[in-house]
């Protein structure tokens, strides 16, 4: 059986000539022994079959982060791939310190505007039609929910905002153990529903769930369209960063507006 | 850090408990949940063990109102107290807007809540925060019980920064309003300083 081939990954950014990844021996990816034949759901749940025939569950699990979580970093993230070590796939990387879980600088405050959020909202609107999904949200790696379309008259977006960023920041703790960058894409299928989780730019995450009328090729494509247009979309905002003292509702607060929200 | 949007017209801040375990930090999201007007609160989540430990972190969304024609919402977390959750813990300050230090009151506990603020200090700073900076209170909790330090021999210990801080029992409530309060007013002045 002949499995679509999808290659996520943004194309490997050159390194200096004298940098250490440069003096690397090139490593093909991904590893021969897992195999790019491996990727793709119906492909990867044979493997899992398989090895859990065998009684080896180690092996289900890497066959599925081989088809379903690449490990792949974004442009924004593989800029700031930080140097040193080996990592599982033998791409350098490096694990120290504090840069461990989510590195040294506090994310800065991020703040939207009419504008980037009716473009983010056109691309999250776009993607629900386009993937036949359920419902498309993204949220930021904090857990606060940006934005969101299609069937959310039924569906608790803020219990699911929360959530979603707890598992990403959850199996970024792994992926830094693992010496990975970070693991950007996830999958999990479920009897009637299924949940595509993707880091977009490092800094949000866009939710896909959709049924038996889509299927994993199909949103893995439309996802990663629409990645690179919010890529854009989010750079653009946070080059907007408000100067201290600008038109910002917060610098008229007094101490009386804030006691008014506890009278209650 | 709070997400200010212009479109929606609100605010959402980040508020994390942090304390050692058993010391009532999920108890005290549960008194607010209870407590909470069903139209101002969202779902409250546990990530808990079958033994009802927190595993991961308990969540609650709760709205305060409008200020300045902007809704305030804050996400109230906690995080798993056990020593070896590390991980979990460093996890969930992500993000935070600010922190409440739920101390356990209990003679026998004096030893890990010393330890717990040590390992906020720690973990905050690899988020890139410093303690001093950042809106911080102290809740010492647990008041209800025959062997408890007093506090004036506890702040030295706990709170030597002092930050606000409040007596509590969580179990019945006394107190658990007051921090959490005391907690807002902190984050949204320092977002009026950030303006």
């Amino acid at each position: 059986m002949k499995v679509e081939q999808i290659d996520p990954r943004p194309p490997v950014k050159p390194a200096p000539s004298n940098s250490r990844l440069a003096r690397a021996k090139p490593v093909l990816w991904p590893p021969s022994d897992i195999g790019r034949s491996a990727c793709g759901l119906r492909a990867c749940k044979r493997y899992s079959i398989r090895a859990l025939d065998a009684g080896v569950r180690v092996i289900y699990k890497i066959a599925c982060l081989c088809s379903l979580s690449y490990g792949r970093s974004s442009k924004w993230s593989n800029d700031n791939r930080p140097p040193g070590g080996v990592d599982l796939y033998g791409r350098l990387s490096d694990i120290s310190g504090s840069e461990r879980f989510g590195g040294t600088m506090a994310n800065p405050q991020m703040v939207m505007y009419e504008e980037e959020f009716n473009q983010i909202q056109t691309v999250v609107d776009r993607l629900v039609k386009e993937a036949n999904a359920k419902v498309v949200f993204i949220v930021d790696k904090n857990g606060q929910l940006i934005a969101a379309s299609g069937d959310i008259e039924n569906i608790d977006t803020t219990s699911l905002a929360s959530l979603t960023a707890g598992n990403i920041a959850a199996t970024g703790g792994i992926a830094k153990l693992l010496r990975e960058n970070e693991f950007a894409t996830q999958f999990h299928e479920g009897e009637k529903a299924n949940i595509h989780i993707q880091l977009v730019g490092n800094r949000v995450i866009l939710v896909v769930i959709f049924d038996s009328k889509s299927s994993l090729g199909l949103v893995r494509l439309r996802v990663r369209k629409a990645s690179d247009e919010l890529n854009r979309i989010f750079e653009l905002l946070l080059s907007k960063v408000p100067e201290p003292g600008s038109d910002s509702p917060f610098a008229e607060i007094t101490d009386e507006d804030i006691d008014n929200l506890f009278n209650d | 850090m709070s997400f200010i949007n212009y479109m929606a017209r609100e605010i959402n801040c980040k508020i994390v408990y942090y304390g050692p375990g058993l010391c009532g930090k999920t108890t005290n999201l549960q008194y607010i949940y209870e407590r909470t007007n069903p139209s101002a609160k969202g779902k409250m989540i546990s990530l808990a063990t079958e033994t009802e430990r927190t595993l991961f972190f308990d969540f609650l969304p709760l709205s305060l109102g409008e200020i300045r024609g902007f809704k305030t919402r804050f996400h109230l977390y906690t995080v798993p107290g056990q020593v070896f959750y590390d991980a979990s813990r460093k996890l969930i300050l992500k993000g935070v807007d600010g922190v409440i230090f739920v101390a356990d009151s209990q003679m026998e506990r004096l030893e890990a809540n010393q330890e717990s603020v040590d390992n906020l200090k720690t973990n905050l700073a690899e988020q890139g925060y410093q303690l001093d900076k950042i809106p911080y209170v102290v809740q010492f909790n647990k008041r209800d019980l025959p062997n408890v330090v007093s506090v004036e021999e506890l702040r030295p210990l706990i709170n030597p920064m002092g930050v606000p801080d409040y007596e509590a029992v969580a179990r019945t409530g006394v107190g658990v309003f007051d921090t959490l309060k005391s907690i807002s007013k902190l984050v949204l002045t320092e977002l009026r300083r950030g303006a």
